[in-house]
């Protein structure tokens, strides 16, 4: 039995989160001090990208988490499995064309050009030629992958197994900070690790929960033989988004002082005060799961928007100079 | 699945403090992510009776030619980079042609950062004795790039040219992404 009553809200949801994310990337770039176009181009298909990348991993993700079909809850499977393969299709497709249009951006920012007379040979250059540049070309490669593995699940769910297009997702998620700031950090290894492990952890975390309860609140029988192990999962990234995300913020920046006095370190302060939110009201979350107790599903509503502000407020960090 | 470790996130907070700790205390010296600059021929201040035949900028990461721009600018605005900048590791060099007359000359540089980011500052120094251009009234008949009025110290964009603008493909490739997925959808419905 699926639920249409609250269809048309639940269906605006997502964007509403999409919405969220950019929202705040676009608003912590204007708050560090932006005032010209191409830095909110930069961003916003930056932020994009994110948001389609882990929602990505977030469906692929729910695909994974789905329990074997009994005969009971058999058809409600292959239908959330059909909505997965279709929306997987249509974000890496957006994911495909917003890293396109971040290349663009950032080699007309990097070259100092208008967008108008940007050459080919140019994005070329900086796509290539710079780890950056190269991270996004791999972002890119990984996002048709998931495309194509998403159009083959369409025609035949078991031609290939729905753990593919989460690798390949979670990858893509990966590599831009792989070769980001990070990349060129003088403490190399430690930044680059701990950089993925924070977005892959974060990726699931968010993702995950924003297509459980979007894909599969409604229907109680598959909530309840997939709550368990995702919340097992959160509880992990969690653990490892806080840390790493530490250890980030201490190889890059200068100073405790510079946590206040500069527009990179606000931006580090409020990405500390979302995830504790957030931590909380997980926990708090699990707990009334623990008890029996449902209405956490509407919190999970406000945890996964928050996490799309904090989702926002990287992809603005990202392009910040600490 | 399992709940029966009710204990679990009480040990984990108390892990994580620790380790969160450790981390701090462990951690080496703080150093910047992006590309900055160590040093310059001529350096930030100093005084010169000649004008030098290069300038070079020395950075803290591998510097790509074709990436980088220099402009030596003048007193009055003259531009005396000469030729293509070229990179040595993480230094990267233009010729000068001879210089004007005496005064404070201002080395702009923009160069590409390995995280793509671009990288923009200025060196400054002196001319303390008029160099050989200086006699010519007019700039336009000795300088290398009688440029329409260098603005200021802005750097010029890199030499090489891209062509053909590149948003054409850009969006090309966007309605191709866009309709190859409203295709496979409808086909999949059917």
């Amino acid at each position: 039995m699926t639920v249409p009553a609250a269809t048309a809200r639940d269906r605006l949801r997502p964007a509403l989160w999409a919405v969220l994310a950019v929202g705040a990337a676009v608003a912590a770039t204007a708050l560090a001090g932006a005032t010209a176009a191409l830095p909110f181009g930069v961003v916003v298909t930056r932020a994009g990208a994110d948001v389609a990348g882990v929602a990505c991993v977030g469906l692929a993700l729910v695909a994974v988490l789905l329990p074997g079909p009994t005969s009971a809850t058999r058809r409600e499977i292959a239908r959330t499995v059909t909505t997965v393969d279709r929306s997987l299709l249509v974000l890496a497709g957006g994911w495909v064309v917003l890293v396109l249009l971040g290349v663009t951006f950032r080699a007309a920012d990097a070259f100092g050009r208008p967008l108008a007379q940007l050459g080919g040979g140019e994005v070329l250059a900086w796509a290539t030629r710079l780890a950056a540049g190269r991270g996004l070309v791999l972002t890119a490669g990984c996002a048709v992958v998931v495309l194509v593995c998403a159009l083959v699940r369409l025609r035949d769910p078991d031609r290939i197994a729905a753990r593919f297009p989460l690798v390949a997702a979670l990858l893509g998620v990966l590599t831009p900070t792989i070769t980001g700031h990070a990349g060129s950090a003088p403490n190399h290894q430690v930044a680059v690790v701990s950089a993925a492990l924070h977005a892959g952890s974060a990726a699931l975390w968010v993702g995950g929960l924003a297509g459980l309860l979007v894909l599969v609140a409604a229907h109680r029988p598959l909530l309840d033989a997939t709550i368990g192990r995702f919340s097992q999962l959160a509880g992990v990234c969690v653990v490892t988004v806080a840390l790493t995300g530490l250890l980030g913020v201490q190889v890059r920046l200068a100073s405790w002082a510079a946590l206040l006095g500069t527009g990179y370190g606000l931006l580090v302060v409020a990405k500390t005060v979302a995830l504790l939110a957030l931590a909380g009201l997980g926990a708090l979350a699990r707990r009334r799961l623990a008890a029996g107790r449902t209405p956490v599903l509407r919190w999970a509503g406000i945890e996964v928007a928050l996490m799309a502000v904090t989702l926002g407020l990287a992809a603005a960090l990202s392009q910040a100079a600490p | 699945m399992s709940t029966h470790h009710p204990r679990r996130p009480a040990l984990r907070a108390v892990v994580l403090f620790l380790i969160c700790g450790f981390a701090l205390l462990a951690g080496t010296g703080v150093a910047s992510a992006h590309t900055r600059l160590l040093g310059s021929d001529p350096a930030d201040g100093t005084s010169l009776d000649t004008g030098p035949a290069r300038v070079s900028l020395e950075f803290n990461e591998t510097m790509q030619a074709g990436f980088s721009t220099i402009t030596v600018v003048g007193p009055d605005g003259t531009q005396y980079q000469t030729g293509d900048v070229t990179a040595d590791g993480g230094t990267v060099s233009v010729a000068v042609s001879p210089l004007g007359a005496a005064g404070a000359y201002e080395i702009g540089y923009r160069v590409i950062s390995e995280d793509g980011h671009p990288v923009t500052g200025s060196v400054v120094f002196t001319l303390s004795t008029d160099g050989p251009a200086a006699a010519a009234p007019t700039p336009s008949a000795t300088g290398p790039t009688p440029a329409a009025a260098p603005v200021a110290a802005a750097p010029a964009a890199p030499a090489d040219e891209g062509g053909m603008p590149v948003w054409p493909w850009v969006v090309g490739a966007v309605v191709l992404i866009g309709g190859g997925i409203g295709a496979a959808l409808r086909l999949g419905r059917s």
